[in-house]
């Protein structure tokens, strides 16, 4: 008696377990709307009392027949001073529940990042738990809406152009820098490490070119990386493994090394008789891909020795760039706080980075000269 | 010797009274010189050539009643009894010939037509290169089929029988050296205890051996190669051999037994090991793809990545169903016709397979009762299933996967975890004859078999 009795109660536990801990109740995939991608503006309409925010939400329109270019979305716009409000708002317009579990792409405009309002609105981002931290986070140039509402020849879904060029899945570009949300948050709070955005630009409504970038303090952006700054800063932070450098010798011959494999190392060192400095070590391995002269197999050290020098010399400049401006993406104070362990390590190192200077070293390794022999 | 010719004289009006009404009863009274022989059977159990050849022709040539005698004495088929009436009566329904020498001298005479008796080619557990032959329909054959394989004088042979009404044979082969005698011991009373009015089948014979009322899956392995046989009895096993079906019971089993086909013997090694895993990845699909489709469209879609999500959304526009009911539809669809088509004849069979699964796949998906992706998780669901080498497990995991779908539909992914957790915890509280039931990998290892101690007695 006692025996079922008690198997009844475990019986009972487990349901009650079991319905305690499975998650949101049945809703049929087709009865949800993707959110594939969001963006943040601020509300252009410049009055007194108008709300800040321009909240904006892709939804993916599932279609039976996948086509390339044949993709349906919507994009909902809702103004407001928070996302929880215009979330709610955007809601009552539609008729499926928002399912935030593919938003995958996170959109500021250019002058959200501008005026400091990012750490504000992450806030949400980083307490909604449907939203996946590994979404990619990006600036928006002139501003999210009008990178939202491109849709680019080539994209069988929604906002997939994005996904492909941030994921290693589709193009792999030197210039573009990824960052997901979970890192981006690191960054913004970490001391020592300082976030890197790349810039999204939506070019004649017909593509989407990123290959610029924005560095920033714990707070706003500082300032804008060009092409060239990019994909040295993502070489430099190991990005990337693939990228292209550009060389000219001391004559008019110009040629270029195709990088397939990247790596570099950095050391802090602080000598007791001279300045602080940081230790930069680029390792590069390459092929050449294209020379205005013919090349000679013999002046293979040469030329490597040409790169490295003008290599050397970008990289410092750049480095040099990011401490003047008080940015640090490269991350040498988190190397400084791990590497000197004590409670007063971080005042230290506000005082001594700015009197930090970078000794880069380039070793390119030449593998060998394309098809051409 | 009077009165014993008296006797013997009742005892046939005994039995001409009781076999009346049988209109296969023969009698006959043979008088040559001396010599009188008087014969009783039914002839539709006897093969009444090997009467005329082994009992009618020899009282002519011998002519001498005490060599005929000696002759029917020697005879390999020929039983002396008793007077025992019931004994007789049993016989003659059994298949046996009752045979009077004069007056005093009763034999049985094992001249039973030995019905299919053909031996036919393997149709259920196929192997490609290996042993093609099934066991036949008789235990004598069989038992002939499986010492052929297994010749050792340690393998021994005992007969029961079971069946109130039918009085089924049930043949017991073991080898003595290497059966744990426990499980032996058990399953010897389990056969005395069999309590049923006809045996017919050894899948009835497997139920009535387990104590449980109500089970799902086997325990005693079903099979119909005689190769399968002789290498389960070198594994210590117990075999039972049931008269009247091609198939016998091997006793005790583990769940790999059921997974393992005798062609995994036969092939090379990587070959072997491929093949296990893909059977139990076709256990996987079988049982969990219905409910992964529901817990993960339904309840959790961000599992997906996002074009896989968005394309399976898309192919359920226009389904007027939840997922579930579509999943329910389907499957009960795929279980009628597998049902169907093992009832109807051959040749209807593959006709019924085209226009269920062919055409009412693409009408179902067409009319929009069913998406495309759907259509395509029955299929592998269908055909997973058949990956199974031994039917009896496939029949099991085939209602094995309604239980935990019905969980998923409940609380998704947590009730899928849950249902899977409660088919494991049954499936390690089952045990076959004292033997633990739930092995999942590998096949017994030397050491585990339970051999006699050598020169232990």
């Amino acid at each position: 008696m006692t025996r079922i009795c008690r198997q009844w109660m475990f019986a009972c536990l487990l349901v009650g377990l079991v319905v305690t801990l499975s998650s949101c109740g049945y809703k049929d995939i087709d009865k949800r709307f993707f959110v594939v991608s969001m963006g943040i503006d601020h509300n252009a309409e410049a009055e007194e009392d108008s709300p800040r925010y321009n909240v904006l939400l892709k939804l993916a329109i599932p279609q039976a027949d996948v086509k390339a270019g044949q993709e349906e979305f919507i994009l909902l716009g809702e103004k407001s001073d928070s996302i929880t409000n215009a979330v709610r708002k955007i809601k009552a317009k539609v008729d499926k529940e928002l399912d935030f579990s593919h938003t995958k792409v996170i959109l500021f405009g250019e002058d959200v990042v501008k005026e400091g309002d990012v750490n504000r609105l992450l806030d949400w981002f980083m307490r909604r738990r449907d939203i996946q931290k590994i979404a990619w986070v990006g600036v928006a140039r002139p501003n999210a809406e009008k990178v939202l509402q491109l849709k680019p020849k080539s994209e069988r879904l929604p906002s997939n152009a994005l996904f492909l060029s941030f994921g290693q899945s589709g193009t792999e570009s030197a210039f573009i820098v990824s960052d997901y949300l979970f890192s981006f948050r690191k960054r913004l709070t970490e001391r020592g490490l300082d976030p890197v955005l790349p810039i999204i630009e939506a070019e004649d409504n017909e593509l989407l070119q990123i290959d610029k970038s924005v560095f920033m303090n714990k707070d706003k952006s500082l300032g804008l990386l060009n092409p060239e700054e990019t994909k040295l800063l993502n070489l430099i932070t190991n990005r990337t493994e693939k990228a292209d450098l550009e060389v000219k010798t001391t004559g008019t011959q110009k040629f270029y090394i195709s990088i397939n494999k990247a790596k570099t190392k950095y050391k802090i060192k602080i000598p007791r008789d001279s300045e602080p400095y940081a230790e930069v070590n680029i390792k590069l391995v390459g092929t050449i891909e294209e020379s205005s002269e013919d090349i000679d197999p013999a002046d293979t050290k040469q030329l490597k020795e040409e790169a490295e020098k003008r290599y050397m010399k970008k990289a410092e400049a750049l480095l040099s760039k990011l401490q003047a401006r008080g940015a640090d993406p490269v991350g040498f104070g988190l190397i400084y706080r791990g590497t000197h362990s004590n409670s007063d390590d971080w005042r230290q190192w506000e005082e001594l980075y700015p009197r930090l200077t970078f000794k880069v070293k380039i070793e390119v390794r030449i593998q060998g000269f394309g098809g051409l022999r | 010797m009077d009165m014993g010719g008296k006797q013997s004289d009742k005892i046939l009006d005994w039995l001409q009274e009781k076999l009346r009404k049988h209109s296969d009863m023969v009698y006959r009274e043979v008088k040559h010189g001396e010599t009188q022989v008087r014969i009783l059977y039914l002839n539709s159990l006897i093969d009444e050539k090997s009467i005329h050849e082994k009992i009618i022709q020899p009282l002519y040539a011998l002519g001498d009643e005490q060599a005929y005698r000696g002759y029917v004495r020697f005879l390999p088929v020929s039983r002396p009894l008793s007077d025992d009436r019931q004994t007789i009566m049993n016989g003659i329904l059994f298949g046996f010939a009752f045979l009077m020498l004069g007056s005093d001298e009763l034999f049985l005479l094992d001249v039973h037509h030995v019905q299919n008796k053909t031996i036919h080619k393997a149709t259920i557990e196929t192997v490609i290169q290996g042993p093609q032959n099934a066991l036949s329909e008789d235990i004598a054959i069989n038992v002939g089929l499986i010492r052929a394989r297994y010749r050792q004088v340690s393998l021994r042979f005992e007969q029961e029988t079971a069946g109130k009404l039918s009085q089924t044979g049930i043949g017991m082969l073991y080898d003595e050296n290497l059966v744990n005698p426990q499980v032996l011991e058990n399953v010897k009373k389990a056969i005395q205890g069999v309590k049923v009015e006809v045996l017919q089948g050894a899948g009835q014979l497997q139920k009535h051996l387990t104590k449980k009322k109500r089970s799902l899956f086997p325990i005693m392995m079903i099979t119909e190669r005689p190769d399968r046989v002789a290498f389960n009895l070198s594994q210590g096993k117990v075999v039972m051999l049931i008269q009247g079906t091609p198939f016998a019971l091997i006793a005790p089993s583990t769940f790999y037994d059921f997974f393992s086909s005798m062609e995994d013997i036969y092939q090379s090694y990587w070959i072997k090991k491929s093949l296990i895993v893909i059977r139990y990845l076709g256990l996987f699909i079988s049982v969990l793809l219905p409910s992964m489709y529901v817990a993960l469209t339904a309840y959790n879609p961000e599992v997906f990545r996002v074009q896989l999500a968005l394309s399976i959304a898309g192919s359920r526009i226009g389904v007027p169903f939840p997922a579930f009911v579509e999943v329910l539809f389907m499957l009960l669809m795929m279980e009628l016709l597998t049902e169907a088509s093992v009832r109807l004849p051959k040749t209807i069979g593959s006709t019924a397979a085209t226009v269920g699964g062919l055409i009412l796949g693409q009408a179902a998906t067409e009319a929009g009762l069913v998406s495309n992706i759907m259509i395509i998780i029955v299929a592998a669901v269908a055909i997973a299933n058949f990956v199974i080498p031994i039917t009896a497990m496939g029949f099991a995991m085939r209602f094995v996967k309604y239980g935990i779908f019905a969980c998923t539909v409940a609380f998704g992914v947590i009730g899928m975890i849950l249902g899977m957790t409660g088919l494991i915890i049954y499936l390690v509280h089952l045990d076959s004859f004292g033997e633990p039931y739930f092995k999942m990998y590998y096949a017994p290892t030397p050491e585990e078999i339970p051999r006699k101690p050598k020169g232990g007695d």
